[in-house]
């Protein structure tokens, strides 16, 4: 059965095969939020969280208007925003994304351990172009899709990246990662 | 992986060309990054427990879509305001059922589904839970302290008035780790619900049969409660349906697997040389990949369990290289998962499916506590002064008591507890029912066991509802009652008390001699709540009734 064809019949009732999109997503949501959080307790409260929104609006789910992959990867992008002003009053949205890296959340030791090797790197980018390196690289997503997920277009995205490209360019290292972010 | 990356990198030339020299750095710093992406995996326990959540809901969301043909608030809208939960947990219950009905696509089928599920009710549906029933003893766990730390912290064990011993110790538990802190004021019980399995069309088939011995079509309103059916084959099995319980049991067709006991009869040495060894013990992973197949191969259900683990019980009183007890088979528990939480015991083991895998054969032997998992929750007060909690942690857990008296007392040290589903059981309104009742509760791990003694616990289980910490901490039971001390002078071969003489009086009339009955030692304060033991009446001889016999 493809997801479509799951939505669909989800949608006339056989509300129990949402289960099958779970396991699908789960793991991928799971490492987007908790890339975003680094603190398993929250990353998990959160994939919680957005699975139940999923479940709770997929019946007036469009087909016609996106994938639903991307419609949950916008689920969970919203909820960590949501998270973050709850614990942060924060009248900016573009300042969210960043928020992680100026204020002291709780991020698990093991974690920032692990990820120190490519933490030089990441610390370069800003934290959309860090955004849409884990889409890109670790989820696989299209470039198309993830305007979708982050709310730009295309056009805007791939100008910010050329300039950011350009930036990295002449710093060491990193340049090569950030190049990453292709389209 | 590799695939990824050349895809990247040339998506990237694309954009300029002069990254190609770089490329063997790039590839380096593309394989670092994800590889850094098994640092975010998911932990496969919470993955399955937020599995069985969605479960719930999206099983909740049937039912509530099937009730809507049944919605009263918008029939009678000022009705609304006059029901309570308890209609509208009636209604979702009648819908909840799965009837015995025929497949469409083969109708000679018959389907008797056991449902999973928890209904939400009101609050404090359940009424209290520290009431013990009028008919049944007051159950409570039996003071322990036989210098063995609890004979396990039973919520429920039947109360003994058992004599203390001669010399023991007493345990105090200390906890000295992490601040306890509970948010919420109120938090969900659950209790198990049954008897919403029918099967009518199954017990039609029966009522009409021909037994030849009797006329079963004289019975009526007939109800099947237990169904087994046996293989007749080599290592075959037997599976038992029990339709009030709503559970299955498989089990080993006894004549059709080997037998060594009753190959070898009384040959002792025969016996020894059978018996299963320490070698013959397979590794834990191999004992959880021999249930696994199993549980595959017949299609059980495990979307309601956790990770697999091996139950050791055996192995706590004896070595398993002393050899003095090797099982024969040994339990794989599949950890029972409800509103995202594991199930635990009062002694705070796990507790699930079990799968019993027979070691010298190396196959599964058994299946238990395969069953329907419907609950109703409703909402209790909890204990939030972390005090009061500690307070019963420290005897040693909920129904748990000391002899005071003790030799010596020994403090053991508790670990950081985890939040967890306990399950109790509660006096039924039918006297020889019991309500499983599932309490959120504390589990505090003992960190170390102490060297003198013998203590078999791993666990100090406390339950947050706060009436139920609250009798637990005021209505501790009274010390046993002391033997009635003899009176100087007794003669354990004279007359007993009560005993009737009977003597020859002048006139010749054999007439009863009345005995006095000694006077009995006064009983011990009843505290409200206690267990009071049925007593036989007093046996008083009294002069009238002997003289008119």
């Amino acid at each position: 059965m493809t997801e479509q064809q799951l939505i669909l019949q989800f949608q006339s009732g056989q509300t129990d095969l949402f289960v099958k999109l779970y396991d699908s997503y789960v793991q991928k949501i799971y490492r987007f939020i908790y890339f975003k959080i680094q603190h398993k307790q929250t990353a998990e409260d959160l994939t919680g969280d957005t699975f139940f929104k999923a479940f709770e609006h997929l019946k007036t789910f469009d087909l016609s208007k996106g994938s639903f992959k991307t419609w949950i990867y916008k689920i969970a992008r919203n909820t960590v925003i949501d998270y973050f002003r709850s614990v942060k009053e924060i009248k900016n949205i573009e300042d969210i994304l960043d928020l992680h890296d100026a204020h002291d959340f709780k991020r698990d030791i093991e974690v920032k351990i692990k990820i120190e090797k490519i933490e030089q790197t990441l610390k370069k980018l800003d934290a959309k172009q860090r955004e849409i390196l884990v889409l890109r690289l670790w989820e696989d997503l299209k470039f198309k899709e993830i305007a979708e997920i982050t709310g730009r277009s295309e056009a805007s995205l791939k100008m910010s990246f050329r300039r950011s490209l350009e930036l990295l360019k002449k710093s060491k290292g990193a340049v090569y990662l950030f190049l990453l972010i292709n389209f | 992986m590799k695939h990824n990356i050349n895809k990247i990198l040339n998506d990237l030339y694309q954009l300029d060309s002069s990254f190609k020299s770089h490329e063997k750095e790039l590839k380096e710093i593309l394989n670092d990054f994800i590889e850094a992406k098994k640092s975010f995996e998911i932990d496969e326990n919470f993955a399955k427990s937020l599995r069985g959540q969605i479960i719930n809901r999206t099983q909740n969301s049937k039912l509530r879509s099937k009730l809507s043909f049944f919605n009263f608030t918008n029939m009678y809208p000022k009705l609304s305001y006059v029901f309570s939960g308890a209609l509208i947990t009636a209604l979702m219950f009648f819908g909840a059922f799965e009837l015995v009905q025929r497949d469409q696509s083969s109708p000679n089928s018959l389907k008797l589904a056991f449902k999973n599920e928890i209904i939400e009710t009101t609050a404090h549906a359940f009424g209290p839970l520290n009431v013990a029933s009028s008919n049944q003893e007051l159950t409570r766990s039996a003071v322990k302290g036989f210098g063995g730390g609890g004979g396990g912290a039973g919520f429920d064990q039947a109360a003994s008035s058992m004599i203390a011993p001669e010399f023991y110790y007493s345990y105090k538990y200390v906890y000295t780790d992490e601040e306890l802190n509970i948010n919420d004021d109120q938090l969900p019980i659950f209790k198990r619900v049954t008897g919403g399995t029918q099967n009518n069309a199954l017990t039609d088939i029966l009522s009409q049969a021909d037994f030849g011995l009797f006329d079963i079509t004289k019975f009526s309103n007939f109800n099947i409660e237990n169904l087994t059916l046996i293989e007749d084959k080599d290592y075959g099995y037997g599976v038992s349906l029990n339709f009030v319980d709503e559970s299955y049991g498989i089990y080993q067709n006894w004549q059709k697997w080997p037998n060594f006991y009753a190959e070898c009869k009384d040959d002792i040495v025969c016996i020894e040389s059978k018996r299963p060894k320490a070698s013959d013990i397979p590794a834990d992973e191999e004992l959880i990949k021999i249930a696994d197949e199993f549980l595959k191969q017949y299609n059980i259900n495990t979307s309601n369990y956790g990770t697999p683990v091996i139950n050791k019980y055996w192995e706590k009183s004896m070595s398993r290289e002393s050899e003095i007890y090797i099982p024969e088979a040994i339990e794989v528990v599949y950890p029972l998962i409800i509103n995202g939480q594991v199930v635990h015991d009062e002694g705070g083991n796990k507790v699930g499916l079990n799968v019993i895998v027979n070691i010298m054969y190396k196959k599964v032997s058994g299946v238990w506590n395969l069953r329907q998992e419907r609950y109703e929750s409703s909402l209790y007060e909890v204990e939030k002064n972390p005090a009061e909690i500690l307070k019963v942690a420290e005897k040693g857990g909920f129904g748990t008591y000391e002899f005071p008296g003790a030799e010596k007392q020994i403090e053991v040290k508790l670990g950081t507890p985890t939040l967890s589903l306990v399950r109790i059981w509660r006096q039924a309104e039918q006297p020889d029912r019991m309500n499983e009742i599932l309490v959120p509760s504390y589990i505090f791990p003992i960190v170390e066991k102490p060297s003198e003694g013998y203590m078999y616990r791993d666990y100090i289980v406390v339950p947050l509802v706060k009436e139920l910490i609250e009798s637990d901490l005021n209505n501790i039971p009274t010390m046993p009652r002391p033997m009635p001390l003899p009176v100087e002078g007794d003669d354990p071969s004279a007359q007993k008390e009560d005993e009737v003489k009977i003597e020859s009086t002048s006139s010749g009339v054999v007439e009863p001699a009345v005995t006095e009955p000694r006077p009995m030692p006064l009983p011990m304060p009843v505290e409200e709540g206690e267990v009071v033991m049925q007593k036989e009446e007093e046996a008083s001889v009294k002069t009238d009734e002997v003289v008119n016999r």
